[in-house]
């Protein structure tokens, strides 16, 4: 069976809206270390726009600000993506399908094929996708700051039990930042 | 000048609801060592009512706790507690004061006196520390759990801008919490 991960950036105080949060070059390395093991990416439709076509264009322009960030774009790029969505038409990315069925479905057929790592990414698929048991491991960076404001992890979820997971490593950054990866 | 130092046990999702998960054990003896670098606490009447009459009856009676508990209630007791608090009209324990008038200028007073550290728990109280500017130090230990429920981190605070804050050490503990520890910028 594939691992499947979710993975995001977050402010102390669980905003996860990322037009209210910025990295620095030691995120972006770490997360695209992380990508080399994952070959394909599950979004919803607002993380799939957030992402697209920002980052192909970013990778192919080398437009980043920074070495490490065109590095990310490049490594961002070259990962499938599945997009659930029942709104979207068609995609612009290419490697891009979009799924209509329910993602618990879906995860569940792709963690049985062959293949490298899965990564999810987006509020909604975790709340979908918590309680489903699907998700091997939990990847949060940490960025040392209070943003007040935003859409925050798991808001709104009534979990019905409590979801216990084990730390498996922590790794600090110059700027602060916390990397915590959990297993369930 | 005192420093003011928030400290709290939080969970993956936020949750700050200390009736909705009860912190690893290993935990006890940091908030042993901050209660014991403090002599003043600061709550709402939530945080307050959560840890008092609770905590000075384990240092009186000290019977089925174990020893990591009963420190901690020792160095509980050691300090005084002020309570901001609009309804509340009499405190449960000695050595403490309700206040009602303004949060900042009890608390700028406070630090300017001489003494130990300030600690601030809860959500309420510490958010509107935070958005006053008046807390040095966080501390959030964050425990491997995700409750998906209760009250979070931060609830309601009203920032004008983003807080961005320094990371000055982080402690992995047994049980998988993680202790972080920011200064104010």
């Amino acid at each position: 069976m594939r691992k499947v991960t979710f993975d995001i950036t977050l402010s102390i105080d669980g905003c996860c809206d990322h037009t209210k949060l910025s990295g620095d070059d030691e995120m972006f390395e770490y997360f695209t270390n992380l990508f080399r093991d994952i070959d394909l990416f599950v979004f919803g439709r607002k993380t799939y726009q957030l992402m697209v076509p920002y980052w192909p264009d970013v990778a192919k322009n080398r437009s980043g600000k920074t070495k490490a960030v065109n590095e990310f774009a490049q490594a961002f790029d070259a990962v499938e993506t599945v997009v659930f969505s029942q709104s979207l038409d068609r995609v612009e990315g290419k490697n891009t399908r979009i799924v209509r069925t329910r993602p618990q479905d879906e995860i569940l057929k792709l963690k049985q094929e062959q293949g490298k790592e899965i990564s999810i990414g987006g509020l909604n698929l975790l709340s979908q996708l918590i309680e489903s048991g699907l998700i091997d491991e939990y990847r949060f960076v940490v960025l040392p700051i209070v943003v007040g404001e935003g859409r925050r992890l798991l808001e709104g979820i009534n979990l019905q039990e409590k979801l216990r997971l084990r730390l498996v490593e922590s790794t600090v950054f110059k700027s602060g930042c916390v990397a915590l990866r959990y297993s369930r | 000048m005192r420093n003011v130092i928030f400290a709290i046990n939080t969970t993956l999702d936020g949750c700050c609801d200390h009736t909705k998960f009860y912190p690893s054990e290993d935990t006890f003896e940091y908030f042993t060592h901050l209660m014991r670098d403090a002599d003043t606490l600061l709550y709402g009447r939530k945080t307050y009512q959560l840890m008092v009459p609770y905590w000075p009856d384990v240092a009186k009676t000290h019977s089925e706790e174990t020893k990591e508990d009963y420190e901690f209630a020792q160095a509980f007791v050691a300090n005084k507690i002020i309570v901001f608090s609009k309804s509340l009209d009499s405190p449960e324990g000695k050595n403490t004061r309700i206040v009602r008038t303004s949060l900042h200028d009890e608390v700028l007073k406070l630090k300017q006196e001489q003494g130990k550290n300030i600690l601030t728990g809860g959500v309420t109280i510490p958010s509107q520390l935070a958005e006053l500017g008046l807390i040095d130090e966080y501390r959030f230990l964050v425990h491997p759990i995700v409750i998906g429920d209760g009250r979070r981190l931060f609830d309601g605070i009203n920032l004008k801008e983003k807080l961005q804050l320094k990371l000055v050490e982080s402690t992995v503990f047994k049980s998988g919490c993680v202790a972080l520890r920011f200064l104010k910028q």
